[in-house]
This record gives C-alpha cells, sequence and structure tokens, in this order.
C-alpha cells in the first residue's frame, strides 16, 4: 500500500465489495502482526511519533486506518463544518424571512384558515448586500456580508423527532448514516488523536438520540462521539479522559499487553470488522488523553475571547466547537435546542436566538481573524419552519404550529457566498415558492462545498449503493462562492 | 404493417417475460426504498396525472384495452402486448409510446408530448425492472381517511406477515442425526440445500459462558461450570438450562430487553410545571416485568395486563374507586400499566402522548409502525388514516391519576412506624398545598390586574411543593409502592380523525375498534363498547388469530440467542422489513409458542437446546465468503455483552454483586451502582447517564427492541480510566481466595478463571507472568506518577429544583473512590477486563 490514499476511498474509486470493510480473518492477523500492531509496537517507544502530523506519511502504513485524510472528488473549498442545529424548528418568518404582506394582515384570519401573526420583530437591511435580518439576530447580522440566506427549504414531515432525524441523515424511517458519518467517511479526518466528528449536546441527547450521529452501516470509526459540554469540567465533558492511577507510558505498556492477549484470542472470522475497530477505539481514546484534555478545555483562551462567545453555555459549545476545528476535526455537531415555540413567542424565541446570536457572530470573527472561515462551512438551521398563523395553543401569548413547507437555513464560509439569498416562500411565508430547496438539495450543496459529488459518495450494503441523498438531491449552485 | 411489427414484438417479450416470471425483478414486497421513493416521486405521479384516465379502473374508459394502475396490469399488457418488458426499456411498448418515436404510437395523445426527463425517468424505470409497490391497487387505493390523496395509499396487503400464522411441518433433513429439536430440521434443510454444513458442538465452556449470559445477562460461576464440566449425564446441558430459566437472573435479564422496548424511564421528559418531574410508581413497573419473566406469565396475560390491568382489577372487584380496596392479590398487575404510561409527557400535549401510548403498543406487539398513520394513511403499510384514530378513542378514553394520593398502592399497607411518619409527612404535605391553593385563590380574585411576579412566584411554590413530594415518595423508607396507571373516563366516546394530524382539522369519527389488516373479517369489525375499549384491543392483540404477536415475539427470542431476529427489524414485521431467513422456522415457532400456552420460557428451551443454538465454528472460509453474515447460521456468532451484562459481570466477577431482586432505582454515582444489577439503575429520560448512552443504551423516548452496536473511544476510555472498573479489579485481587495463592501461574489462573471463564494458556501464563515481573521491577516513583487533574471550568450547572430540574449525576460512577497506587496483580486484572473477551462471547 504505497499510495496514501485509502484503496477503498471515493477518489480511488469506491470498494463496493463488502470485505474490503469485514476482512477476512488471515487479513485481519496480517493487520494485527504487521500493520497497526507494528504501528503500536512502534509508539510504546513515543506513543505520538507515528502520528505527528495532520497527514499520516506513508511510511506510517495506512492499512487498516480508515480515518486517514484522504482527497474528495474535487477540491472543496471547506476542509471541515460546523452544524449548528437549531432543534424544535424556529420560525423562519422571524428570523431570516421577512414578510411584511403578513405583518399587514396581523390579527385577521386567512382564506386558508387561521389567524395570521405578523413578526414581532423588526428586519433591518444590513452589511453591504443589504441582507434583511431580524433584530434577534442583530450581532449576526453584522456579519451580513458573509452569510448565504436559503428562505425556500421545505421538508417532508412536521414532526420533530423525524425531521430531525431526517435533517441529519436524509432517512425517515430506515436507520442511515448521518450526514457527518458521511463526510468522515468520505474525508477521513486531519486529526487522528481526536474524533473525526463530535457532536456537542447540552446536557441530554438531542431528540432522535444517536441516530443524528450515528455511523449506521458504515464502519464505526465514522459514527459521531457524543460529548456534553454543559459538564463542569474538561474530565466530565469527556469522561474517563484521564488515568489516575498509570503514567502514560505504563498504560501504554498495559494496553500492548492487552493487545497481546487479543491478538492471541482472536479466532472468529465474520467479526474481526468489529475488533478491529475495538483496537482502533484504544489507539484513538488513548491519544485523546492527552489531545482532547487541551482541545475541551477553554480556560486555554483569553478572557477576551471567552467574554466574546459569552459566558453561557451556548457560548462555550461554539467556542469549543472552533478548537475543534482548528486542530482538525472534521465535522463538529452543535446541539442548540429549544425553538418549537408553540406559545409565547415573543419571549421565547427572543431569548432562544439571544443565547446564540452572539456567540455565532463571534464564532463567524474568529474564524475570520484565523483565517479559517474559508475552509470551514459554518451552517445554522433547524428541522423544518413554522407558520405564518397563531397557533391554536397560545391565544393570549402566541406562538406558530409546526410547517414542513417552508423554513429557512443560514450559510456562512468555505464554499458559499456572502450576502446572498436565495429562494423565497409565499408572500405570508406559509410555503416555499421560489427554487424550493429540500433537505437532499441541501445535504447535496453541504457535500459539494467539501469536495464531493454527492451522487458519487456511496457506500454498499445489502446490495445496494447507498448515498446521503438517496436517489434525489441538487446542488444549489448559486449560493456557491 | 404496425400490427406486425407489434406481434412480432409481443413474441418476443413473452419470452423475455417467462424468463422474468421465474425471478421477478422487483416483487413489490422488496422494493427497496429508494425504488419506491422513485417510483411514488418520479413514476406514479405521471401516470396519475397524464394516463390514468383512460388507463386505469378508476378512470373514465380503458382504451386499447390497458390499464396502467396495477403492475400486474402493466405486465399483462393491452390489445396490443404487455406495456413494457421489465428491465429491458428497448422493448417496452410505454416507452416506444412516450418517445414519440412511432407516429403510429404516441402517448399521451394529441401532442401531448411528456418532457424529456419525465421519458428518461421512465427509461430508467424500466430499466431497474420497472419496480412497482402497486399490488393490489385500485381496490385498496380507496382511502377510507379521505385525509390523503388516493394515490400515496397503497398498502401492501399481500405481506407475508399480514397472512395467518402457517403450522409448517418439520421437513426432512439428509443428517437427521444431528437434529436435537425441530428447529435443526429446519436450519439444516436451508443448510443442505445450500450446500453448506453446521459446525461442530461447540466445547462446553464456551457453551455454559453462552448460555449463562443468554439467559441471565451473567456470567457462569465456578462451581456452576465445574458442575457442568463433570456432569457426564446425557440431559446435562438440559439441566443447565432449566436451572437458568428458575433463576431469577433470568427475568431481571429479560426484562431488560423489554423495558428497552416500553421505552422505560422513570421521568416525565417534558411535562407540566405544576408537577415533579419523576414517575414515583416507575420502580414498580420494573418489578412487575422481572416477576412475569420469572413466574413464566403466558403472553397474552402479559399482554392484556400491560394494557388493560385496571379493567381486570375492578371486573375481579367490582369496584369503581381503586386507591381505597384492600383486596391483594389482582391489584398488584396494576402495575404493568406503566407500559402505557411511563412516556414522555410532550408538555402535557395530550395527542402527542396519546400518539407515545399508540406507537410502543404497535411496536412492541405488533411490530407495526402505525403512528405513522397519524397524519396520512401509511405509506407503506395497510394502515389507514382512519385506524390510527380508532385507535387515538381507545387512548382519549383513558386517563392518568393527577396526583400522587389517587395513584393505587400495590398492596394493602401495613402500619409500620416508617409508613406512619411517611403518612405524617403527606398530612403536612398536603396543609402546605392547602396554603398555596388559597394564595393562588386570592391571585385570581384580582382578576385582570392579577400580579405576573406574584403568580410566577406562586407557580415556583408549587413546582417545589411538587418536587418534595416527589422526593418523599422516593426517598422515605415508608412510602408504599405505587402503580402508574390509566383508568377509562367515565362516558367514553370515539373521536374523529384528525386530517393531516391538526389537531383543528376534524374528518369523520373512528370508531374505536381493531386495526383493518389484521381483523378476520375487516368489513365487520366489531365495536368497542367495554369503557375505553382498551380490554378490548388487548385481547384483539393477544388473539392466536392474530398474525402478528406469536411472530413478532418468537423474532425477538431468537434475537436474543442469535443476535439478530429472523427479520432484522425486530418492531417493524411491516412491507419495508426484509424478509424472514427462515420463514417456515419463524412459523413453526410462533405456532409452537401458541400451542405451548404462550409459554416464553418452553420457547426458550425449544431453541436453545437446538444441535444450531450449541454449534461451534468451523471457521470455513468458503462458507464464510457465501454466507458472510452467517444468515443460514452455519456457526455460532461472536456476541457483546449489553451494557448491563457488561457492568454486571464485573461486578459478580469481584464478588460485589447484590443478588436481591427488584426494589427502588439506585443513582448512577451512588454505591448502590456499584453492587446492584444496572437495570436498577435511575434513568432521568432527559439526561440518561452518559455512561450508558456511550455503550449503546438507546434513547428512552422511542421503543427499541435492537440496540445498535457501536464501537467509540469513550468506550476504550471508561475501560482504560474508569475507577469503578480499575477499583473492581483491585478488589479482586484482595479477596481471600486471591491472597492466599502464593505461586504466580496460580494467581494469574485465578484471574483468567474468573474473568474470563477459562483457564489460561501457557503462553498467556508467561506473557501475564511478565508483565507482572516488569511492573515490579519498576521503581515506585516511576509506577504510579501520574497527569495531574485538569482544571475546573466555570460552573455551568441547571437548577436541581424547580421546572428545570434535571437529574445529572455528577458523581463518580458507583461513587468508586481513587484508594491509593495499584500493584502488579491489581494491573493485570485490570488489563484482562480490557480484553476483547471479557466482552465479547460465542
Amino acid at each position: 500500500m504505497s499510495d496514501h490514499h485509502h484503496p477503498n476511498h471515493p477518489c480511488c474509486g469506491i470498494s463496493t465489495n463488502p470485505e474490503d470493510y469485514f476482512l477476512t480473518r488471515r487479513q485481519f492477523l496480517s493487520r494485527a502482526g504487521m500493520g497497526l500492531g507494528a504501528l503500536s509496537l512502534a509508539s510504546v517507544i513515543d506513543p505520538f511519533s507515528a502520528f505527528a502530523g495532520p497527514a499520516a506519511t506513508p511510511a506510517s502504513g495506512t492499512s487498516g486506518n480508515l480515518l486517514l485524510p484522504h482527497a474528495p472528488h474535487f477540491p472543496g473549498k471547506a476542509k471541515c463544518i460546523i452544524h449548528i442545529f437549531a432543534q424544535g424548528a424556529p420560525s423562519h418568518v422571524d428570523t431570516w424571512d421577512p414578510k411584511p404582506a403578513l405583518s399587514a394582515l396581523d390579527g385577521k384570519t386567512l382564506p386558508g384558515g387561521g389567524v395570521a401573526m405578523g413578526s414581532p420583530f423588526k428586519f433591518t437591511a444590513m452589511g453591504r448586500s443589504g441582507l434583511e435580518v431580524s433584530e434577534v439576530f442583530a450581532k449576526t447580522g453584522a456579519h451580513a456580508d458573509d452569510l448565504a440566506v436559503i428562505r425556500s427549504m421545505w421538508t417532508d414531515i412536521p414532526a420533530h423527532d423525524v425531521a430531525t432525524v431526517f435533517m441529519n441523515t436524509g432517512s425517515l424511517r430506515i436507520a442511515k448514516p448521518s450526514l457527518g458519518s458521511w463526510i468522515v467517511y468520505g474525508l477521513g479526518t486531519e486529526n487522528q488523536n481526536l474524533p473525526g466528528f463530535i457532536s456537542l449536546r447540552n446536557g441530554g441527547l438531542p431528540l432522535g438520540g444517536a441516530a443524528n450521529y450515528q455511523a449506521a452501516f458504515l464502519p464505526g470509526v465514522y459514527q459521531g462521539s457524543s460529548v456534553n459540554t454543559q459538564a463542569s469540567t474538561v474530565e466530565q465533558m469527556v469522561q474517563n479522559i484521564r488515568n489516575a492511577y498509570l503514567p502514560a507510558a505504563e498504560q501504554r505498556r498495559q494496553l500492548e499487553f492487552v493487545k497481546q492477549l487479543n491478538t492471541l484470542h482472536a479466532h472468529n472470522i465474520q467479526k474481526e470488522a468489529a475488533l478491529e475497530t475495538r483496537l482502533q477505539s484504544y489507539e484513538t481514546a488513548f491519544r485523546m488523553q492527552t489531545e482532547a484534555t487541551d482541545a475541551f478545555d477553554i480556560l486555554k483562551e483569553n478572557e477576551a475571547t471567552r467574554t466574546a462567545y459569552g459566558n453561557t453555555n451556548t457560548g462555550r459549545q461554539l467556542l469549543i466547537a472552533r478548537r475543534l476545528v482548528e486542530r482538525g476535526v472534521r465535522v463538529v455537531q452543535v446541539w442548540h435546542d429549544g425553538w418549537d415555540h408553540h406559545q409565547d413567542l415573543l419571549v421565547k424565541l427572543g431569548a432562544k436566538a439571544a443565547e446564540i446570536d452572539q456567540p455565532l457572530a463571534a464564532l463567524l470573527a474568529d474564524l475570520k481573524q484565523r483565517g479559517l472561515l474559508d475552509s470551514t462551512l459554518v451552517v445554522w438551521g433547524g428541522e423544518f419552519g413554522r407558520k405564518p398563523t397563531k397557533d391554536r395553543n397560545g391565544n393570549d401569548n402566541p406562538g406558530r404550529d409546526h410547517n414542513a413547507k417552508a423554513f429557512s437555513v443560514v450559510m456562512a464560509g468555505g464554499g458559499v457566498k456572502g450576502g446572498v439569498v436565495h429562494g423565497a416562500t409565499d408572500e405570508l411565508g406559509a410555503e416555499s415558492i421560489t427554487d424550493k430547496v429540500h433537505v437532499h438539495d441541501l445535504h447535496a450543496t453541504m457535500l459539494h462545498c467539501l469536495g464531493f459529488d454527492h451522487t458519487k459518495l456511496t457506500y454498499r450494503f445489502n446490495g445496494r449503493d447507498f448515498r446521503l441523498t438517496d436517489t434525489a438531491g441538487e446542488v444549489v449552485r448559486p449560493i456557491l462562492a | 404493417m404496425c400490427r406486425l411489427t407489434f406481434f412480432l414484438r409481443f413474441s418476443l417479450l413473452l419470452v423475455a417475460l417467462t424468463g422474468h416470471a421465474a425471478a421477478d425483478p422487483a416483487p413489490a414486497a422488496q422494493l427497496s426504498p429508494a425504488d419506491h421513493q422513485f417510483f411514488e416521486t418520479k413514476i406514479r405521479p405521471v401516470l396519475d396525472a397524464q394516463c390514468y384516465r383512460c388507463h386505469s379502473e378508476k378512470g373514465d374508459k380503458i382504451k386499447g384495452g390497458l390499464r396502467l394502475d396495477t403492475r400486474a396490469a402493466l405486465l399483462a399488457g393491452g390489445d396490443s402486448g404487455p406495456a413494457i418488458a421489465p428491465g429491458d426499456p428497448e422493448q417496452s411498448l410505454l416507452i416506444e409510446a412516450i418517445r414519440y418515436t412511432n407516429p403510429d404510437l404516441r402517448m399521451p395523445p394529441k401532442g401531448k408530448q411528456l418532457p424529456a426527463a419525465v421519458v428518461a425517468d421512465f427509461v430508467e424505470w424500466v430499466r431497474r425492472g420497472a419496480p412497482d409497490p402497486r399490488t393490489t391497487e385500485p381496490a385498496a387505493a380507496v382511502s377510507s381517511a379521505g385525509a390523503t390523496p388516493a394515490h400515496l395509499y397503497n398498502p401492501n396487503k399481500e405481506h407475508w406477515a399480514f397472512k395467518p400464522v402457517l403450522a409448517p411441518s418439520v421437513p426432512p433433513t439428509l443428517h437427521p442425526g444431528w437434529c436435537q429439536t425441530p428447529v435443526d430440521n429446519f436450519i439444516l434443510a436451508d443448510l443442505e440445500s445450500a450446500g453448506l454444513q453446521p459446525s461442530p458442538a461447540t466445547d462446553r465452556r464456551t457453551l455454559i459462558r453462552r448460555i449463562t449470559f443468554d439467559l441471565t445477562g451473567l456470567p457462569p460461576t465456578d462451581p456452576e461450570i465445574y458442575t457442568f464440566l463433570n456432569d457426564r449425564a446425557p440431559d446435562a446441558y438440559a439441566k443447565v438450562v432449566d436451572r437458568l430459566l428458575a433463576s431469577p437472573h433470568y427475568g431481571e435479564h429479560s426484562a431488560r430487553a423489554w423495558l428497552d422496548l416500553a421505552r422505560f424511564a422513570e421521568t416525565k421528559g417534558n411535562f407540566k410545571r405544576d408537577q415533579d418531574p419523576r414517575y414515583i410508581g416507575a420502580w414498580t413497573y420494573r418489578d412487575y416485568v422481572i416477576d412475569a419473566f420469572n413466574t413464566d406469565k403466558p403472553y397474552p396475560a402479559f399482554i392484556t395486563e400491560q394494557l388493560a390491568a385496571d379493567a381486570l382489577v375492578l371486573k375481579t372487584l367490582a369496584r369503581k374507586t381503586l386507591p381505597d380496596d384492600t383486596s391483594p392479590g389482582d391489584r398488584r398487575i396494576l402495575a404493568a400499566m406503566g407500559f402505557l404510561t411511563l412516556g414522555n409527557q410532550f408538555d402535557g400535549s395530550i395527542n402527542d402522548i396519546i400518539n407515545d401510548r399508540i406507537d410502543v403498543t404497535t411496536k412492541a406487539f405488533l411490530g407495526l409502525t402505525v403512528s405513522c398513520a397519524r397524519c396520512h394513511d401509511h405509506k407503506l403499510d395497510p394502515i389507514p388514516t382512519k385506524d390510527y384514530y380508532s385507535l387515538y378513542g381507545i387512548f382519549a378514553n383513558s386517563t392518568r391519576p393527577k396526583r400522587i394520593d389517587e395513584q393505587p398502592t400495590l398492596l394493602p399497607v401495613t402500619e409500620t412506624p416508617d409508613y406512619l411518619d411517611y403518612l405524617n409527612q403527606v398530612t403536612a404535605f398536603r396543609e402546605k398545598e392547602k396554603v398555596l391553593r388559597e394564595d393562588f385563590k386570592a391571585l385570581r380574585a384580582a382578576g385582570a390586574d392579577m400580579d405576573p411576579v406574584k403568580r410566577r412566584e406562586l407557580i415556583r411554590r408549587e413546582t417545589l411543593l411538587q418536587n418534595e413530594r416527589g422526593d418523599l415518595e422516593a426517598n422515605h423508607p415508608g412510602s408504599p409502592p405505587r402503580a402508574e396507571i390509566l383508568s377509562d373516563v367515565k362516558s367514553p366516546k370515539d373521536f374523529p380523525v384528525l386530517i393531516r394530524g391538526e389537531a383543528q382539522n376534524k374528518g369523520d369519527l373512528a370508531p374505536r375498534r381493531f386495526l383493518e389488516i389484521l381483523s378476520p373479517d375487516p368489513a365487520r369489525r366489531p365495536l368497542y363498547s367495554q369503557g375505553s375499549g382498551r380490554l378490548e384491543l388487548a385481547r384483539d392483540i393477544a388473539s392466536p388469530g392474530n398474525p402478528l404477536t406469536a411472530r413478532v415475539l418468537v423474532n425477538r427470542v431468537w434475537q436474543q440467542h442469535f443476535g439478530a431476529g429472523f427479520v432484522p427489524t425486530p418492531d417493524d414485521l411491516g412491507t419495508q422489513s426484509a424478509p424472514p431467513s427462515h420463514p417456515a422456522l419463524l412459523d413453526y415457532l410462533a405456532s409452537r409458542f401458541v400451542q405451548d400456552g404462550w409459554s416464553i420460557k418452553r420457547l426458550h428451551r425449544l431453541i436453545v437446546l437446538s444441535a444450531t443454538y450449541q454449534q461451534g465454528d468451523s471457521g470455513n472460509l468458503a462458507y464464510a465468503a457465501k454466507d458472510p453474515d452467517n444468515r443460514l447460521l452455519w456457526r455460532s456468532n461472536l456476541r457483546r455483552l449489553s451494557l448491563e451484562s457488561m457492568h454486571d459481570s464485573i461486578l459478580a466477577i469481584a464478588g460485589r454483586l447484590d443478588p436481591a431482586i427488584g426494589g427502588k432505582s439506585v443513582r448512577l454515582s451512588s454505591e448502590g451502582f456499584a453492587t446492584r444489577r444496572a437495570l436498577y439503575t435511575f434513568i432521568d429520560r432527559r439526561n440518561p447517564p452518559e455512561f450508558f448512552t456511550q455503550f449503546d443504551f438507546p434513547n428512552p423516548d422511542v421503543p427499541s427492541g435492537r440496540r445498535h452496536e457501536t464501537t467509540v473511544p469513550q468506550q476504550a476510555l471508561f475501560f482504560m480510566n474508569n475507577p469503578l472498573i480499575i477499583e473492581t479489579a483491585r478488589k479482586l485481587t484482595l479477596r481471600p481466595e486471591f491472597t492466599q495463592l502464593t505461586r504466580t501461574d496460580a494467581r494469574v489462573t485465578f484471574l483468567y478463571n474468573a474473568i474470563l471463564q477459562r483457564l489460561p494458556s501457557l503462553t498467556e501464563v508467561k506473557l501475564a507472568t511478565a508483565y507482572v515481573n516488569t511492573t515490579y521491577a519498576l521503581p515506585a516513583k516511576e509506577a504510579n506518577k501520574v497527569a495531574p487533574a485538569p482544571s475546573a471550568l466555570p460552573a455551568r450547572g441547571t437548577p436541581n429544583k424547580g421546572p428545570g430540574r434535571r437529574f445529572i449525576e455528577t458523581g463518580p460512577v458507583g461513587g468508586a473512590r481513587h484508594e491509593g497506587p495499584l500493584d502488579a496483580w491489581a494491573r493485570l486484572a485490570h488489563a484482562l477486563f480490557q480484553t476483547d473477551e471479557a466482552i465479547y462471547y460465542h
């Protein structure tokens, strides 16, 4: 294996042979003996020598390590992605899709049923582009000329759990790999000492649970690692990150010993992929102990930076997100939930947006200042949008009900133009009508920014080539840089 | 000229079609989701809009004798012959017609030529073999709900799982001597016809480890292993199986799988703020399930009690008020209703709560995703929206008690000092509640001038008060066990269909009754008339005539023993599921299960006594190439321990496991977690412990019949660094049985035997000895100098009282504390806990 590309990688023609992933016993033993095993023995002397740089050298032996960086189909502008998931379905007409006609009808019964509810928030044209931004996103709006707003999103089913998983996996029912898993499968990751795909949650599991960052039928190494950023120490955030008993060298010796025992005992054919994945997970875990402790420790940032992001849970999440992409993590998913405003929209949506507005503005400024924005695709959006009418549940303090036919997604950074609006909803914001963008189209566009033809990033499973966009998906070209 | 060409083509087509007839390229039941979507998005809308007017049953007329509204009709064709040749667009008349190249055959007619892109779609469709889900249309296309355009409702009623369970005869095989139970005849017959042979039986150590983990979730003990190894009687293994099925740990292990399915957790998720977040009776449901498995409760009773124990108890006692009655035996089954009640509260949204109850009921017992039909007729399974609202009506006529005091106690209470003290505290609590009610009254008296600050304060006081009550129930030793029940409303009624699932958009009334597809006579389905109808629903589900109930349960039990069921999606046996790997065996077991009095223990016995289950792994590479996923079961599968089994076995190995069954749950960060089985851990559904989710504990908001098996670095970090596992390893080496051993090889053997339930090889003894000796040789300073603890971040806690109250575990797992430097033997024990073998079994 002289080529630094993994032979199964799309750029070399993706493997459609399951055996490339499910190793035979012979292959396994040879890899254990000469590939990873040899590599690991070398690391007894210096655990970090083998993976010194971002890209592994050919000499380090790529066999078995599916996470080494690969080139995509064509040079993508973005190298990594921060996907901020505004879970709960944010109202588009109160954030990124101004509807003066709706305000004019405020309080009137609409022909299609329901009472019109104009947005209680003001919109202002911002930046040189004059992008119209709601007051709730005023700080992010200062970056208007870096933002591409898709106002014509639509999805299939307006139920949170299904639509959330759909936005993250492109699948309504069947367990399919998540967007992040596909990306790491396609690109590998730059930093072998951290997981390639990290999902930052704020407390409990997101709706839909691990399905939102699962590898499904892709090899397990592509699964997202979920981290609770609400914890108060790095040790709680990344649990068990520190061994309080053994010095690093002694732990290394212990792991080598365990590996020897495992090799002696490995004698099963079909699940060896699982065992090899386990072996790799130990290697990553060992290196994570140093690297993650550093990456998640925002106290390593100066006071000014921490203040800029806001000393809040969400600010902390985005600051960690930046520290991760800076260190070569390929995909960072950030969960910012609580956007389901059936009632009391004026207060609740305002407060919810305030949680993310400053951190998001700070993230964009910070990435730009560090020269990372051009190579980092930042995406903000939820699973669907909301209706232009009052939700019947909140008569006094109204909110809005679910709407799968229209919502907005905001993108910035690697691969997209700034200061542009794509598509439109009807004059009340009830339904996307012009240049409609389905979830599959958004996925195709995100993959494009990273250098993939979404129709060619495939994986054979159950006798069929699967892809993130299923049988659909069109790249939204007008917003591409 | 034209006719002649058609005639010639027709003959060619006949050849082509005969060729296809044997192996239909895309029978409807096996449509891939992609093909399905392709048809629904690209093909059907065009057929519907452009063709059906003249070429369908529903159309004005049928021109040219050709119908395009079913797959069969397309293949049969019209006056000019078959419309399509699946797989071959160039031989398909339909394609020729829409291409507009033949002046005598142009469709749609009159110059309404289809766009090139649409034609390309049709060409692609035919090339794929014309995958077409429309088998039973147009009859089924008539949607009963009227909520969905008829063309979207396309149920496949021919699906195998909706047909009656057959009782297939046991097939003959070439090697009947191998077969130990009828299971083997089915497996062997399939292996033989594929040219494969089963693997030889595994060794006894492997077998007892396998069966003990499979049935109890625990490793075998040393005496258990040696009793089996030394028992030369022909029924030695059967004795082991019977001992395990009789063990109370069997019920615990089975219960955990059922709790996954019942989306069990002890908190309410998103709840109204005038309550405590906890379900105070959740643990009694868990204990009910353990007991049901241990007593081998017949499955129909298990179903009926979980759905309608209230009706059973009421019927027995002929009383109306549950909390005050004092009959002991029967009322304990009220705990069973936690199955329905322990879901997320969805901010009190009744439609979502009902949806959750429909979802858990239909997935767990029927393997059906009925909740898809909430907004539209199920696009893939024959579940019309109206059926959904028939079930909706059943649950809409059932309510949960609003207050803890209204929740029935499970046993007649004895007036112990603890209980009396508890009662005193309840009385004090009621006093405070009364004061609060007065304050609310005073506030409301102000009417429109209500002081918002005061109102908020009162609401907060109410929440805190409810938390106090929750704490009392959860922590007071005298608090009586209570059930989380539903009971029927006073005057039950039917509810209308909500069109598109929207509350304000009401359609026809949906009478309470069973699902159409599972009813023996769909046209004359009995209406439910006893209260809400839950009892009648339960009986329809538990009926021997129901084609799904027994199959779904058998499939789950099979999965427990082989890692995968006959159908790999245990909660969905609908049309989107893969066809069963062994359809005849599935039906055989399902019919046996019913004949055997729906005894789950007898079903286990039938399966695990088979030669199939007792196989080893021949390692045959040719077989592995032929059947890499071992679908035909020519060998054993490597299995990974679940989170719970992993936890429990670590404790059991170290002699730390408390064998007590049931009781209130323990918190993850309490010492209880370091002694009790993991299924007794308190789960807050909004914050399932990270330790659990890292090891694939399912999201407790949705029913889950099969866990993921992920492998992530966080799992490795647990094994490498967590004090619970390290201190447990140390405790093992502090046991007198270990410390009294002086020889190194004896100590290594002890640890292998304890942790991996086998003896080490000579090489392993040598390696372990070298590892221990090297550790001893290290200077103490070098052996124990560890990395410093990382700095703390600014605290970001959420309140642990009030509306945002969460149960986040911040302390160490199992309350384990670092108890000083580890010696060489503890390090060896810790290493063995980290081997693959410690968490995998054959």
